[in-house]
């Protein structure tokens, strides 16, 4: 239209919504040890014997069942990290700090974490995780993981 | 393949930061008029429609196939939406394409499209996680990308270093100075990219697409149909799709399986034994520079450890051997959910000879990729002048 208006018009909107996620036996036992006894627990298949961290209730490479838990940890390799340098909005951390991929020892998956901004986080450091005071059952009851003391 | 199915007309708006001039079913229709126009028909030619577009979480709108659906025209035709990270768009010409070449419609419009700026990205990305062990951490694509891309260069030092993804910002940013379309169009240097600002190593500013609106659209038709209405139809002659694990840290992210399958089963389709040697040109999904240099290596335009040098000796350069992105690629503009049509589009155009200022010459066969969710989602489409 010819004569419109160069400033643009906007409807302004929020949506606003809580969940609480059924976690299921498998995601529930593990959570549960993170809270209740400050332990990692992996998942190992029935089917062919791999153990998940975090866990699975189904095996993605074979399609098996879990079978049982195995503790895993606490130290574990970093496979890749990335340094976060500024903040941004619902960053796990305050800036600066990494992310990590950890392979804990007796895994066969790594899993995705945070270090604080320590120089000595590179690929191939061996890790272990601290864990907080108050933990709710979440994966952030492991608050991050910390090049392990020679 | 069922029948013969071609990429007859297409359609782009120009990509920008912001399009506050217009509402979201708009800008699909935009683009879906062009790519109308292009293929010389009428929106009542269209007999379906497949819509791509990022999550509804974007753009704080769920079903948007409805109201979008709507806008095209198509009120009373079927509509299908595909939702597949970013690999939507190209998801959803795959999708039309199924239309066709399985009988059941002979004209199919396939749109796609992207509103960022209507939504906040940095919320709506800390959503797509995994809600049990991702999204804690709210990483997002830099950071994802940031694990990537240390992963890779780790493991090819020091064939690949860093500064190769540089080159990639460099060469692809430059191309887009050729297309009038591109948001992103400017000259710089390596050591312009190494210093800018670090976002999440090695990523840094200038290694990064920019947040986009836009759309893209083509109409494809079955061979009787295509041959009158385009000189050089864009045949499909191969596609190939692929997923794997939803959890980043179980894929090999430096040489994403998905990737490689979703490759395999393309050139099997299209008969290509030396994919460098029988494409031409090929359209890859790079977010951010390192990833033009893993994706090379995974779609087996060279063997792993390669992507360095490809880039660093000129081969993928728009006047190299196997030039790739001559568009300017996803750096130059990433309407996330039209991204993957876009490059398809792009590949279509070079064979249809419509690429205009960056067209190459003689392009007979191209190829299109696109990568989606975390790295978990992989299409590759082979498009060929002659049937």
């Amino acid at each position: 239209m010819e004569n419109a208006s160069e400033e643009h018009e906007f409807l302004d909107s929020e949506i606003r919504c809580s969940y609480a996620w059924s976690t299921g036996e498998i995601v529930g036992g593990f959570l549960e040890a993170l809270r209740d006894r400050g332990v990692i627990l992996g998942a190992e298949c029935g089917g062919c014997g791999s153990v998940f961290v975090p866990p699975q209730s189904y095996c993605e490479q074979c399609g098996g069942a879990m079978k049982d838990w195995r503790e895993v940890g606490p130290r574990g390799v970093v496979l890749s990290w990335a340094r976060v340098p500024e903040q941004f909005e619902g960053a796990p951390l305050e800036a600066p700090f990494r992310y990590v991929l950890v392979r804990l020892a007796g895994a066969d998956t790594s899993m995705l974490h945070v270090t604080p901004d320590d120089e000595r986080v590179k690929t191939g450091v061996t890790v272990v995780p601290e864990f907080k005071e108050r933990r709710t059952g979440a994966i952030t009851d492991i608050r991050w993981f910390v090049p392990e003391e020679q | 393949m069922a029948r013969a199915a071609a990429v007859v007309g297409t359609g782009q708006t120009r990509y920008a930061n912001r399009r506050d001039d217009v509402n979201i079913p708009e800008l699909a229709r935009e683009a879906a008029s062009r790519a109308i126009e292009d293929a010389g028909i009428d929106p009542r030619d269209i007999e379906a429609v497949v819509i791509g577009s990022g999550p509804e979480v974007f753009e704080g709108v769920n079903r948007p196939d409805l109201w979008v659906g709507s806008a095209l025209g198509q009120a009373g035709r079927p509509v299908t939406r595909i939702q597949t990270g970013g690999t939507s768009g190209a998801g959803a010409t795959i999708a039309a394409f199924y239309h066709v070449a399985s009988g059941l419609h002979d004209v199919v419009l396939a749109v796609s499209y992207e509103k960022l700026s209507d939504g906040i990205p940095s919320y709506s990305f800390s959503t797509l996680s995994d809600p049990f062990w991702d999204r804690g951490f709210s990483s997002g694509a830099a950071p994802l990308v940031g694990l990537q891309s240390c992963q890779y260069l780790a493991r090819h030092a020091p064939k690949v270093r860093e500064d190769h993804g540089a080159m990639v910002a460099v060469k692809n940013r430059k191309n887009a100075m050729r297309n009038p379309y591109a948001q992103l169009q400017m000259e710089i240097t390596v050591d312009d990219v190494m210093n800018s600002s670090p976002v999440a190593s090695p990523i840094k500013a200038l290694d990064c697409c920019p947040l986009s609106d836009g759309a893209a659209a083509l109409v494809i038709a079955e061979e009787r149909r295509a041959k009158k209405m385009a000189s050089r139809p864009a045949w499909f002659a191969g596609l190939g799709a692929c997923s794997e694990s939803p959890y980043a840290p179980n894929i090999d992210m430096a040489y994403p399986e998905s990737c490689v399958r979703a490759a395999q089963l393309a050139y099997q389709m299209a008969w290509i034994y030396d994919p460098v040697r029988e494409l031409d040109v090929a359209e890859i999904f790079e977010a951010f520079s390192f990833q033009e240099l893993i994706w090379t290596e995974a779609l087996g335009l060279c063997n792993p450890g390669e992507g360095g040098r490809m880039v660093e000796s000129g081969v993928t350069a728009m006047e190299g051997e196997f030039p790739i992105n001559p568009s300017g690629g996803v750096l130059s503009a990433n309407p996330i959910g039209a991204s993957g049509m876009i490059r398809q589009i792009e590949a279509a155009m070079q064979v249809m000879g419509k690429a205009g200022a960056h067209q190459l010459p003689g392009v007979r066969k191209s190829l299109a990729h696109s990568w989606g969710g975390v790295v978990q989602f992989s299409t590759v489409t082979i498009f060929a002048g002659e049937l």
